[in-house]
């Protein structure tokens, strides 16, 4: 027959267990979704819709102080747009389409990044 | 004493607790990484963009007046809309009512940066449900250049596999 201590040691140990598996879980999707990575990918995608639906002579501007972390470099070539994030390098870009051409320059001055359709 | 039987009986039962709290344990990382990619994900936005922006370029004031143009350019994005850039696109146009129905255009095209956005059409459009998530269908009703009017459907796919 078992002893009540016996039970109650092997609970105490099992919900250790659970709450350890999840929150090792937990934390892998908070890890994620915090990644410099899924904030460069929610910048780019984001600027490259605005770019699409824009019209023609429309000036974006981002902060480079961002709710995604700080903006060091905004590129711009052919046709896709790398954003770099909290010192992360954009390597792999993101596509987008448009009728007109986007520039992209650096205000100093208003800790912005302009970006141009023209 | 101690019971061998209800020993490895325990021991089982253990066993299938922790499947179970690993299976639980997966299921919730995966709904979570599910749910990311669901609002990283725009590709349905950009096929509603570029189909309203096509519907544009044809039909500008939902009126058609060169459909002979229209009709014999080989590339409607890159020739004659001047759209350029972006991903691999599936693309379908489709005028109805309008006499018989006409299928203006229908191609995969995968894109070419040297040339532009569309460079070879290909017939074989059998492998395309593959592909998703992003797509859209436009639907506008037009005046064609005789006044009669018709039905204009665009519709996008983008091919993607990020």
């Amino acid at each position: 027959m078992k002893k009540e201590g016996e039970i109650l040691q092997k609970t105490v140990i099992y919900i250790i267990l659970i709450a350890l598996i999840l929150s090792l879980f937990l934390f892998a999707i908070l890890g994620k979704s915090n990644s410099n990575d899924t904030k460069r990918q929610l910048l780019e995608k984001q600027t490259a819709l605005l770019i699409e639906s824009s019209p023609q002579n429309t000036i974006l501007e981002l902060n480079i102080n961002n709710l995604n972390g700080e903006i060091n470099n905004i590129r711009i070539d052919n046709y896709k747009i790398f954003i770099d994030v909290n010192g992360f390098e954009s390597k792999q870009g993101y596509p987008f389409f448009s009728k007109y051409t986007a520039t992209v320059s650096k205000d100093e001055a208003q800790n912005k990044f302009i970006i141009e359709i023209k | 004493m101690i019971n061998k039987k209800a020993q490895s009986g325990e021991s089982l039962l253990m066993i299938i607790r922790f499947s179970l709290l690993i299976l639980i344990s997966f299921a919730i990382y995966f709904i979570g990484a599910i749910y990311l990619d669901y609002n990283l994900n725009i590709l349905n936005t950009e096929a509603g963009i570029l189909s309203e922006a096509i519907t544009e370029c044809i039909a500008p004031d939902n009126k058609i007046n060169n459909l002979e143009e229209i009709d014999q350019s080989k590339n409607i994005l890159k020739d004659y809309c001047k759209i350029d850039g972006g991903k691999e696109l599936y693309i379908f146009i489709n005028l109805t009512g309008w006499k018989d129905e006409v299928l203006l255009f229908k191609e995969i095209a995968p894109i070419n940066r040297e040339v532009g956005l569309i460079y070879d059409v290909q017939t074989n459009t059998k492998n395309i449900d593959k592909y998703g998530p992003g797509s859209f269908i436009y639907y506008s009703s037009v005046t064609m250049a005789d006044n009669t009017h018709a039905n204009l459907k665009v519709g996008v796919k983008i091919l993607s596999n990020e």
